[in-house]
């Protein structure tokens, strides 16, 4: 469970109301491979009530006294209330574990969806249309307006990634690199610079009809995390669709040579983000703005 | 029953209540939004867990198994309701309220033939049947809050609310079979 608290550590960040959402979602979505998710997602909400009761759950012993005097009574010795398929019993005939053991990363497929929707969500917190125009640069452009980012793409793609300033720490995105690659992203848009402190999470790779990702975490000493996100979409309508809440600060550009990307703001969170036209990169936590230019200083440095 | 169960199977039930109710009763109110309704199909869950305590005392999974006995039941009762919407929506529309309708559309409506539907639903139900379809189709109430509300059992208010839809099914057969 240690594994599953930092992977999704992230969550931590959603308001329940937004956690809530998410539990609909995978109601909705009726699909398995989400049940470490949700699992994450049930703790956080049952810690949170634990700690600052409101009322929203119900007391445990009362409820089962409840259970013993309406529920297990003789009269409802063969009914249901609510009468479903249940499974035999056959363990192997139960697909939906929970929490679920973890499978080896490059043979466990994770549906796109909650998971990805998740990874956009948890940092930016929903999403909502943009109108607004931005301006234009090179490479692919960036539109915003007070509330919502995203990617307008342009012809003029650069998808090269020399970076300015290679860092030390390159070792510790090896995996992240292997994981890059084998999604057809170039490995060399991984950072080489690590800030002090924090450590490194093993990559999750997602395929799905949207694109193909590849979500790590930097976990810092006191529960900050730096989450780096690569996807590489399947059409650049894909991207185009992709939008990000942010509050009303201004956007900055700021660029290591190569890549010129995106600096913006949601409340406590901030997100440093680039594209191509396909392929997006996003740098985003409860981190600071120096430690998230270094990072893309460091990007493509050998 | 608990009663009639082995003392390690009880005590297996009530361990697995006080380790999983609460994430349980938020995933439900979650897809819910309704807290005692939610309520109720978790208590559901558990007696469902009681009545397959065979299957649930030899599961590598029981937490899972519980969460997908949840999410089946929620998907059951959501599939239930929107069926007893559409079918009494759908008997209402053909008889549109006539108090909305300008005065010539009324005398333009065609006459129907015999008795008006929803005077044959009021035949056909008490008005004690009819207030506990309202209730929980329409008010989603939980079967414990109809149970109280009406000094009956959760399992009397499930049987008479299949015995309501049993009634409307034979009563109108050709919505039976649009259905299908």
């Amino acid at each position: 469970m240690a594994k599953n608290d930092e992977k999704y550590a992230y969550l931590n960040r959603l308001s329940t109301e937004q956690l809530e959402e998410l539990l609909r979602m995978d109601m909705e979505m009726a699909e398995p491979g989400n049940e470490d998710v949700v699992f994450h997602i049930l703790e956080v909400i049952e810690q949170r009530e634990d700690e600052h009761p409101t009322g929203r759950i119900p007391d445990v012993d009362k409820a089962w006294a409840e259970f013993q005097e309406y529920y297990n009574v003789p009269e409802g010795a063969d009914d249901s209330l609510y009468p479903c398929k249940t499974e035999t019993g056959n363990s192997s005939e139960n697909p939906a574990k929970f929490p679920s053991p973890r499978t080896p990363r490059l043979h466990r497929w994770i549906k796109q969806g909650l998971v990805a929707v998740i990874a956009v969500a948890a940092v930016f917190g929903g999403m909502v249309a943009a109108q607004a125009a931005g301006i234009d640069v090179f490479g692919t452009i960036g539109r915003w307006t007070d509330n919502v980012f995203h990617f307008m793409p342009s012809g003029n793609e650069n998808s090269t990634s020399t970076g300015a300033n290679a860092g030390e720490d390159i070792s510790k995105y090896a995996t992240l690199r292997e994981a890059l690659a084998s999604v057809g992203i170039d490995e060399n848009l991984a950072p080489t610079w690590c800030p002090d402190g924090f450590t490194a999470s093993e990559p999750e790779t997602v395929n799905s009809s949207v694109g193909n990702a590849v979500y790590f975490i930097l976990s810092g000493r006191d529960g900050e995390f730096i989450s780096l996100d690569f996807i590489r979409y399947h059409s650049r309508g894909n991207l185009e669709e992709t939008l990000f809440e942010k509050d009303v600060k201004g956007v900055e550009q700021y660029s290591n040579g190569e890549q010129t990307f995106y600096i913006l703001s949601n409340i406590d969170t901030i997100t440093a983000t680039w594209s191509d036209g396909l392929i997006m990169a996003q740098f985003s936590g409860d981190t600071t703005e120096d430690i998230l230019k270094k990072l893309i200083d460091s990007v493509g440095g050998r | 029953m608990i009663a009639a169960m082995m003392p390690d199977e009880k005590e297996l039930v009530e361990r697995l209540y006080r380790l999983h109710f609460k994430k349980l009763f938020i995933y439900a109110n979650a897809a819910l939004r309704n807290p005692e309704l939610a309520k109720d199909v978790v208590q559901d869950t558990f007696h469902e867990a009681m009545r397959r305590i065979d299957v649930v005392a030899k599961h590598e999974n029981p937490g899972g198994w519980l969460m997908n006995v949840v999410k089946n039941k929620l998907k059951e009762y959501e599939r239930n309701r929107r069926r007893d919407l559409r079918y009494l929506l759908s008997l209402d529309a053909d008889f549109p309220d006539e108090s909305n309708l300008p005065e010539e559309l009324v005398l333009a409506q065609p006459e129907t033939q015999g008795e008006p539907v929803l005077e044959i639903i009021e035949r056909l139900l008490t008005p004690e049947e009819l207030r506990l379809l309202k209730r929980l189709v329409f008010g989603r109430a939980s079967h414990q809050q109809v149970a109280q509300e009406f000094g009956i059992s959760v399992y009397a208010s499930q049987k008479r609310l299949e015995r309501i839809r049993d009634k409307l099914y034979t009563a109108f057969p050709e919505r039976k079979r649009q259905k299908k």
